[in-house]
C-alpha cells in the first residue's frame, strides 16, 4: 500500500509533539512511575496466584489421604490432574525480577537454582504419579495414601528451604 | 452456605488466581508471536492455559459469591449467576479453543497458533464483554 509521504510525515509530527509535550509536562521520576503494578510485582502476583490453585487442589486432597474427607472420585481425579498440569510450569514463575519485592521466595531460589529445580522436577514427578494413582483409585487405599504424602513431602522440602517462615 | 465449603473469599481467591495464570500465559504466547518464536515457550504457555482452561472455571462462581474480595474485589457480574448456562458455554468454546491451541503449539507451525491464538483471545473478550465487569 501507497501512503502519501504528507500523510507520514504529518503523522510522525503528530507523534513525535505528543511525545514532545508528555516530556515537556512529565518530570522523568513521575514518568517512570507507571500507574499499576511493576513487572517485578505482576511476576510474584503471578507466582502467588499459581501457589493458591496448587494450594486448593492439594488440600483436599490431602484430607482425603488423612482420612478427614470422604473420597470422591471425580473430584479427586480433578484435582490431581490439575496438580500434575500445574507442576509443570511452576519452576517458570520464578523469572529474575521476581527476585525481589513482597515475596517469601528466598535469594536461595536464584543463587542455587540448580538443587531448586530438582525439588521443582520430584513435584512434577511426583504429582504425576498421584494423578495416575487418583485415576485408579476407587478410595483413598495405602497406595493413594502414599502417592499424597509423596507430593506433601516435595512442598515441605521445597518451602523448608527456599520459602522464608 | 454448607459447612466444610470452602469461604466466599477463598473462592473468589482462587479463581482470580485462575485468571491471572491464564493472563499471565496469554501474554507469554503473544510476546512470543510478536518477537522471536520460541517453540518451546509457546508450548509451555499453552499447555498451562489449556489445563487451566480445562479445569472446571465455572464451578468457581457458586452462590454467595457473587460479591466479595479475594486478592481484590470480585468483577464478575450479575450475569454470571443469572445466565449461569450461557457463562459456562462460553467457558466450554473457551477450553476448546485452548485444548485446539495446545495440540498447534506442538506442530510448531507459527502462523497455525497466531490464527488459533486470535480465537482463544475472542473467547476471553466475548465473556468479559457479557460476564465481566470493567472498571
Amino acid at each position: 500500500m501507497k501512503v502519501p509521504p504528507l500523510i507520514v510525515r504529518g503523522a510522525l509530527a503528530a507523534v513525535l509533539l505528543a511525545i514532545g509535550s508528555a516530556a515537556a509536562q512529565t518530570p522523568p521520576a513521575a514518568a517512570a512511575a507507571a500507574p499499576g503494578p511493576t513487572p517485578a510485582e505482576r511476576a510474584i502476583e503471578y507466582r502467588q496466584a499459581v501457589y493458591k490453585i496448587v494450594a486448593g487442589n492439594f488440600g483436599p486432597l490431602s484430607q482425603v489421604a488423612q482420612g478427614k474427607a470422604e473420597f470422591k472420585g471425580d473430584a479427586a481425579t480433578k484435582q490431581a490432574a490439575r496438580l500434575a498440569q500445574i507442576a509443570t510450569f511452576v519452576g517458570d514463575a520464578y523469572p529474575d525480577i521476581s527476585r525481589e519485592g513482597k515475596t517469601r521466595a528466598l535469594p536461595a531460589i536464584w543463587t542455587n537454582r540448580k538443587e531448586f529445580d530438582q525439588l521443582v522436577a520430584d513435584f512434577g514427578t511426583h504429582t504425576k504419579t498421584l494423578a495416575e494413582v487418583v485415576e485408579n483409585s476407587s478410595s483413598a487405599g495405602e497406595e493413594l495414601k502414599t502417592a499424597v504424602a509423596a507430593v506433601g513431602n516435595d512442598c515441605k522440602s521445597c518451602h523448608d528451604k527456599f520459602r522464608s517462615k | 452456605m454448607a459447612q466444610g465449603a470452602p469461604r466466599p473469599e477463598a473462592l473468589i481467591k482462587w479463581r482470580q488466581s485462575a485468571y491471572q495464570v491464564l493472563a499471565w500465559n496469554s501474554g507469554r504466547i503473544k510476546a512470543a508471536l510478536a518477537g522471536p518464536y520460541d517453540a518451546r515457550e509457546v508450548q509451555s504457555a499453552a499447555n498451562a492455559l489449556a489445563g487451566v482452561a480445562n479445569s472446571g472455571l465455572a464451578g468457581l462462581f457458586t452462590a454467595g459469591t457473587a460479591a466479595g474480595k479475594g486478592w481484590r474485589a470480585t468483577t464478575a457480574n450479575a450475569d454470571v449467576f443469572d445466565d449461569a448456562a450461557k457463562f459456562r458455554a462460553l467457558n466450554e468454546e473457551f477450553a476448546r479453543d485452548a485444548n485446539e491451541l495446545a495440540r498447534l503449539a506442538g506442530g510448531g507451525n507459527r502462523q497455525a497458533v497466531s490464527e488459533q491464538f486470535l480465537k482463544v483471545a475472542k473467547a476471553c473478550k466475548s465473556c468479559h464483554e457479557k460476564f465481566r465487569d470493567t472498571d
